[in-house]
């Protein structure tokens, strides 16, 4: 109100030129709840305390319930505040994440939402706004969370039987549960440490060389895990398929990391894909069995964005697979198949890796290329959809 | 101060979830449109405005009677609870209607008329029914009657116009039709381009409030109005003796006003939610004004056992400001009549007439002994001096905070240039005057013009060295003879000089050719169109002169002085 102050001077005056004690008086009442006022809007909030219970992960489809508490740890009453959750559209429903309240003195709201975790993804949910202010209108206050909490949201997840891929197919030279894979006696040298790696496995002593941190690197004695390397390149999507055939790409590449973690076995991942957390290039993800790391992987799924890469995929994809140790499985998500990958893939099939392509859009030659693949020993599957996939069954050779 | 994200405390726990848009009814704020507290407050304010006016009346009209006062209030309290109720009702049915005067104007009439009757009643004379039929007028209209109608009138005017404010700041039909449109298809809060700044309504309606109070509280000490016994004068205040019904009233109405100002702002806040989206639940806000009662409540409280009047420090701050002022003002009083009386005994001789008498202070300005007296000894100056510093440090410091703040304080700045330029100006126009006066008082030849040409150019823009050369030009053509003719504008003038100039030239360039080739360079005249000109867009264009624009003239200037000089020496020799 900024002509209660003008007016406010003014009665001052009026009581000035007066010299009435009564009009003294008034003008002290009108001055001291107006300042009252001031201070009340200024201090209340320093009594409130703002915590939040969102949860960290969802998976997609999921409905995920948020909710704030606000409380007042005063004995005034803060008589208006009115909290705002700052959520991303991917997450909106239509539910309003904003309401009012009037907070007595030693009390607490809990404000409750939900969240459409429609999509895959990282997002930040808030930050939390409050805004309050004092019954008269004379002053607001205000405040913003430093903190806003994120939510993972993991790709969704189809059984592999649902779209036609029968693992003991697929990785049929599959004997035990739990395949060892690395021969900690067979050092084949050392190499840059990556996130994932053991701690057991760094090579101190390389370590202090270097001067950063190196894992030892070693000969399989029996090594059955899986790469999947999955081109997340905008250019390689085309104008029209970029946000459908990429999800549709991550769902396949989250699939089969979980169907393979499940029976145990490694799975790891490589993608020229941008990282929303770090904006920077997607890290590889070695291959690793286990619940954590499989963890760590749809996280990591959740948070690749297509991007335009520096560099093509195949470029891109022989730089990162010429170190894959024999009999690893290399399976290869791209939404185009090319003459060159094949090349490439050819390649790495003579180095004694098993190859399987798996290409997400019906294109020209596709069927031509499908047999030239074939005649150079690559596995080649076109995985378009749901539907289509649910009639495919592949047979080992 | 901002809240600490942190554990929660163990606390009671309400949980609050805000239903789907879908499932959100808006209509009308109802509660505030059928709310009996805001026609009662409005009543209660316009019923301590009455009666603060009505005891001016008992005081100033001996035949005005207490109980006409109580019927006048009576009436206009009435009016006013009538208007709110049916302006609520009107409200909802449509603003054209809320506003049509001929749908509203009988519910004042029939109040006025009730008033009549009332104020025979209290009197105790109602007129015969062979006489109001006779003479209307007469046995209607009397001064009570039109005084009291007019106060039912204006009041009932007024509160109609304080509670269509503040029915406003609740929502508007056009904005419930938009938001009933926005939430059948949106999900955010809802774009209102229709919405209205209900804080500005706000602050009005609190204007108005504090206005209106402030003409109760100037009513009410004009209670004491006293009319002068000897038929003379103004009519004085007797100002600590005010009754107390009058003081009583003035502060309910300002109760009132803040309890009205409390639910206004939630009416408001309230509106402001649902056009962002959100249902807000009523029972929430049920302890509202019970924070606004016990806030004033609290206020008042704590104001009530300070002292009251001038024991304030701040109040006799104020007052001392109050009587410097009062002092400075009988100074200013006191050097007007000393001037007064110099006049005045020069123009009659200083021995013959006789001495003023003493400046006798007016009763109103006269200042209290320890502040400043108004005797010959100087005791108010360290007074004078200290409230000088003090209010220096508070222009100061109010110029550093709104500075601070925003505040544009190039406006002020480019009048002070402007007046600071003037006073310059007018200030070497005085030293002019000054140096000629004292040239001729002395009979020498001061060399006084150079010197302040000089000090004048030094201040002058681009603009005005231009003009200053040209006239410089036109001035050393006015020696020669040349001189531009009053009804004659420069483009006229240009080609005379032009010939002047020529005529002059033609002999020097004669002998110039004879004698060498050098000062054929001074032959090659400007030319006196360009400086012409060049003279035009200093004085009358916006664009800026440049200093080859100077140059030129001044160059023209040289050429004009050199030239003339010497056939001025030619002619001598």
């Amino acid at each position: 109100m900024r002509e209660y102050t003008f007016w406010l001077i003014v009665f001052v005056m009026v009581a000035v030129i007066l010299r009435l004690d009564w009009v003294y008086y008034l003008v002290y009442v009108a001055g001291g709840v107006w300042g009252l006022s001031l201070l009340w809007a200024k201090y209340h909030m320093r009594w409130v305390r703002v915590s939040r219970s969102t949860p960290s992960h969802a998976f997609s489809g999921e409905r995920a319930a948020g909710a704030v508490r606000i409380d007042n740890l005063g004995f005034l009453p803060v008589p208006w505040v009115r909290a705002h959750e700052a959520v991303p559209s991917a997450l909106r429903g239509r539910n309003r994440y904003q309401t009012v309240v009037s907070l007595g003195g030693r009390s607490a709201v809990n404000f409750i939402y939900e969240l459409h975790c429609r999509q895959r993804g990282y997002f930040r949910v808030g930050p939390l706004t409050l805004a309050a202010g004092d019954l008269f209108g004379f002053a607001n206050s205000g405040f913003v969370e430093s903190e806003p909490q994120t939510l993972i949201v993991f790709p969704k997840v189809l059984p592999l039987e649902k779209i036609g891929l029968r693992s003991r197919m697929l990785f049929g030279s599959l004997g035990t549960r739990r395949k060892l894979f690395e021969d900690p006696t067979r050092l084949s040298g050392v190499r840059p440490y990556r996130f994932g790696d053991e701690l057991k496995h760094v090579h101190w002593k390389a370590t202090a060389r270097e001067g950063r941190t190196q894992t030892k690197k070693y000969d399989p004695a029996i090594a059955y895990e899986v790469v999947i390397a999955m081109d997340l390149d905008t250019r390689s999507y085309g104008t029209h398929g970029v946000v459908s055939h990429s999800e549709w790409a991550v769902v396949v590449a989250a699939s089969l990391a979980s169907h393979l973690s499940e029976r145990q076995q490694g799975v790891g991942l490589r993608t020229n894909g941008l990282d929303a957390l770090t904006e920077a290039p997607m890290q590889v993800l070695p291959s690793a069995p286990g619940r954590a790391h499989l963890t760590a992987l749809l996280e990591a799924l959740a948070r690749v964005q297509v991007t335009a890469a520096a560099e093509d995929f195949v470029s891109w994809l022989g730089a990162r697979t010429f170190d894959l140790v024999w009999a690893t499985t290399l399976i290869v998500l791209v939404p185009v198949l090319q003459g060159e990958l094949l090349w490439l893939l050819r390649d790495r099939y003579r180095k004694g890796v098993n190859v399987m392509v798996m290409v997400l859009v019906p294109h020209d030659g596709f069927a031509a290329l499908k047999a030239q693949g074939a005649a150079l020993g690559l596995t080649v599957l076109l995985i378009e959809r749901n539907q289509d996939l649910m009639e495919l069954a592949y047979e080992p050779r | 101060m901002s809240p600490a994200e942190g554990a929660p405390a163990s606390l009671p726990v309400e949980n609050v979830r805000q239903p789907p848009l879908e499932a959100t009814t808006v209509e009308f704020d109802r509660q505030w449109q059928r709310s009996l507290l805001r026609p009662l407050l409005l009543a209660l304010m316009f019923g301590c405005v009455v009666t603060a006016a009505t005891y001016v009346f008992v005081a100033l009209l001996p035949a005005f009677t207490p109980a006409m006062a109580n019927t006048m209030i009576a009436c206009s309290v009435l009016a006013v609870l009538t208007g709110c109720f049916v302006d609520a009702m009107a409200w909802e049915a449509g603003r054209d209607v809320a506003e049509r005067l001929r749908f509203r104007i009988i519910e004042p009439v029939g109040w006025i008329l009730l008033l009549r009757l009332g104020l025979w009643l209290v009197a105790g004379r109602v007129p015969p029914a062979a006489l109001l039929l006779s003479e209307p007028l007469t046995a209607v209209f009397d001064g009570a009657f039109v005084a009291g109608g007019l106060i039912v009138l204006a009041t009932w005017g007024m509160a109609m116009f304080l509670n269509r404010a503040l029915l406003a700041l609740s929502l508007q039909p056009d904005e419930v039709s938009h938001i009933a449109r926005a939430y059948g298809r949106l999900s955010d809060p809802v774009e209102n381009t229709l919405r209205s700044d209900r804080r500005a309504q706000l602050d009005r309606f609190a204007a108005l409030w504090i206005g209106l109070g402030i003409v109760v509280i100037v009513l009410a000490a004009g209670s004491q109005v006293r009319l002068p016994t000897d038929g003379g004068g103004f009519p004085t205040i007797h100002a600590q003796n005010i009754h107390p019904r009058a003081i009583v009233s003035t502060i309910a109405y300002f109760f009132a006003g803040f309890l009205l100002i409390g639910q206004a702002h939630l009416t408001a806040l309230r509106a402001r939610w649902a056009l962002d989206g959100l249902a807000v639940d009523e029972r929430r806000f049920r302890h509202w004004m019970l924070y606004v009662v016990g806030c004033v409540a609290l206020v008042a409280f704590v104001t009530s056992l300070v002292p009251i009047g001038d024991t304030i420090l701040l109040f006799r701050a104020l007052t001392a400001v109050w009587r410097v002022l009062q002092a400075l003002l009988f100074l200013l009083l006191r050097a007007f009549g000393w001037f007064v009386n110099l006049f005045a005994a020069d123009d009659a001789g200083a021995a013959a007439e006789p001495a003023l008498p003493p400046f006798e202070m007016p009763e109103a300005f006269q200042p209290e002994a320890e502040v400043a007296a108004p005797g010959n000894d100087f005791s108010y100056l360290p007074t004078l001096v200290f409230w000088a510093f003090v209010a220096l440090a508070a222009l100061l410091g109010g110029y550093h905070l709104l500075a601070a703040r925003g505040f544009d304080w190039h406006w002020i700045r480019a009048r002070l240039a402007q007046f600071l330029g003037l006073f310059r100006r007018a200030l070497d126009v005085g030293l002019r005057l000054a140096a000629d006066v004292a040239r001729r008082v002395a009979g020498t030849d001061v060399a006084t013009r150079p010197r302040a040409a000089r000090r004048a150019r030094r201040n002058m823009n681009l603009d005005e060295q231009v003009q200053f050369a040209y006239l410089s030009i036109l001035d050393a053509a006015a020696e020669q003879g040349v001189a531009r003719r009053a009804a004659e504008t420069p483009r006229r003038y240009a080609p005379r000089l032009t010939a002047a100039l020529a005529a002059g030239r033609a002999p020097v360039a004669a002998e110039a050719e004879a004698e060498t080739t050098e000062e054929t360079t001074e032959s090659t005249a400007v030319d006196v169109e360009d400086v012409t000109e060049t003279f035009y867009q200093a004085r009358y264009s916006r664009q800026a002169s440049e200093p080859r624009d100077l140059l030129r003239v001044q160059s023209l200037l040289t050429q004009v002085r050199t030239l003339w000089r010497r056939t001025g020496n030619d002619a001598k020799g």
